[in-house]
């Protein structure tokens, strides 16, 4: 083969990204914290295994968490939730944290992001293909559509993409985790903080799903906010 | 630390265009090229004192970088069909970069072995023994997928009605 000629192929072939999504702050965030895993992990490896027998329990688990009186909400707004009195959790789940400044995007698998402000959270999904799908999915913090204390869902899916499950838990306490049931499965969802807010307040969340969900499944999702105990703080 | 964290920040600036380069003609697609950049750059600041201490750290990014492509490429999610669209409050968000120079379109018809090995040699300009430390292959294996890939690569910039070099079609043919 003429290796020569393929060179340059590839080196006439125009290279211009029409924008830059490296945010290098982020990179460095996220390294550390695989780092300090890591170290963590290679002195507590009899914990670890503790740790991951309980995950696969809990999210073998089909948990199914009744809210007393709310009815489930509609996907396509934000919703309130009522609180339901602390009960022991069968496990802890913990979420993974996000502290970021205002504009930053975070990942939300591939193409899309979140950002969260002191007044916002947005989430901006594209298809698999890189074209916008919904545009910008904002839920405002503080324009009291939602009330505090409340937790709140949105969904954005469409046929060429994975479905994502976003909403903000307001003012409620500090909670550590949350989940999200759909289809009988629970998985537990990643937390966004403002560290405009000093990582207080409204947290936003996001879980892109891991599967199909029917439209119903999708309808009849429920969200769990857990305390650092592991009690749930409200259901929705 | 401090040290460390602006070595690396250092290296990124002077790295960054090349590997998002590369992880567009992976890809295919901006946005996920810098999704793959983005995830590597964590992997690799995370043991970015042992790498930079050992050297060059350009191949062990190289490798990262393709490890995320390869691993992306299996994620569960890719295979899912999902039938919902339910927007919320749609506002202006960028638009998707819909043309993409031919080669690209070619690579993304080439399967992702083969489409790896040629952006390794062909635009890192990586040897055959390069690009099988890279990925952690034989150099035969190197050498069949690149044979296979070029093929493959003709046959889809073909399809475009995009001609290329005479002399790269008599080589193929």
């Amino acid at each position: 083969v003429n290796e020569q000629a393929v060179r340059e192929l590839f080196l006439a072939t125009p290279l211009s990204p029409p924008f830059d999504g490296i945010d290098v702050d982020l990179a460095v965030r996220r390294g550390r914290r695989r780092r300090s895993l890591r170290q963590a992990g290679t002195g507590a490896g009899v914990l670890v295994a503790v740790g991951a027998v309980a995950a696969i329990l809990f999210s073998s688990m089909p948990t199914r968490v009744e809210a007393p009186t709310s009815s489930t909400s509609p996907t396509t707004s934000s919703s309130a939730a009522t609180t339901a009195p602390p009960s022991p959790a069968p496990s802890t789940p913990v979420s993974p944290v996000d502290v970021v400044a205002p504009g930053v995007r975070i990942p939300v698998g591939a193409h899309s992001y979140a950002t969260i402000s002191k007044t916002e959270f947005c989430v901006t999904a594209f298809d698999d293909t890189g074209a916008p799908v919904t545009g910008t999915n904002c839920t405002s913090l503080i324009d009291g559509n939602q009330a505090l204390g409340t937790v709140g869902l949105r969904t954005v899916s469409s046929p060429k993409m994975r479905t994502i499950l976003s909403g903000v838990y307001v003012d409620g306490g500090v909670p550590t985790a949350v989940t999200v049931t759909a289809a009988g499965v629970t998985h537990v969802a990643t937390l966004v903080r403002s560290s405009a807010r000093g990582g207080h307040g409204a947290v936003g969340f996001f879980l892109v799903w891991p599967g199909s969900l029917e439209r119903t499944q999708v309808r009849d999702a429920r969200v769990a906010v857990y305390d650092a105990s592991g009690r749930f703080l409200l259901t929705m | 630390m401090r040290q460390t964290e602006e070595d690396f920040r250092g290296w990124v600036g002077a790295r960054r265009s090349t590997l998002r380069a590369t992880a567009y003609l992976l890809c295919g697609d901006w946005y996920l090229a810098d999704d793959l950049v983005q995830d590597a750059l964590a992997k690799i600041y995370s043991v970015w004192p042992r790498i930079a201490g050992a050297g060059d750290p350009d191949p062990y990014a190289r490798r990262v970088l393709l490890n995320v492509f390869l691993d992306h490429r299996r994620r569960p999610w890719r295979r899912e069909v999902t039938s919902e669209s339910l927007p919320d409050r749609p506002s202006d968000a960028p638009e998707s970069d819909a043309v993409h120079p031919a080669l690209v379109v070619a690579l993304r018809e080439v399967p992702p072995g083969q489409r790896a090995v040629l952006v390794l040699r062909f635009w890192d300009d990586l040897s055959v023994e390069q690009a099988a430390a890279a990925l952690g292959t034989s150099i035969g294996n190197v050498k069949s997928q690149t044979s296979r890939g070029l093929v493959a690569l003709r046959a889809a910039l073909a399809a475009q009605g995009v001609s290329t070099r005479s002399a790269w079609n008599e080589e193929l043919s």
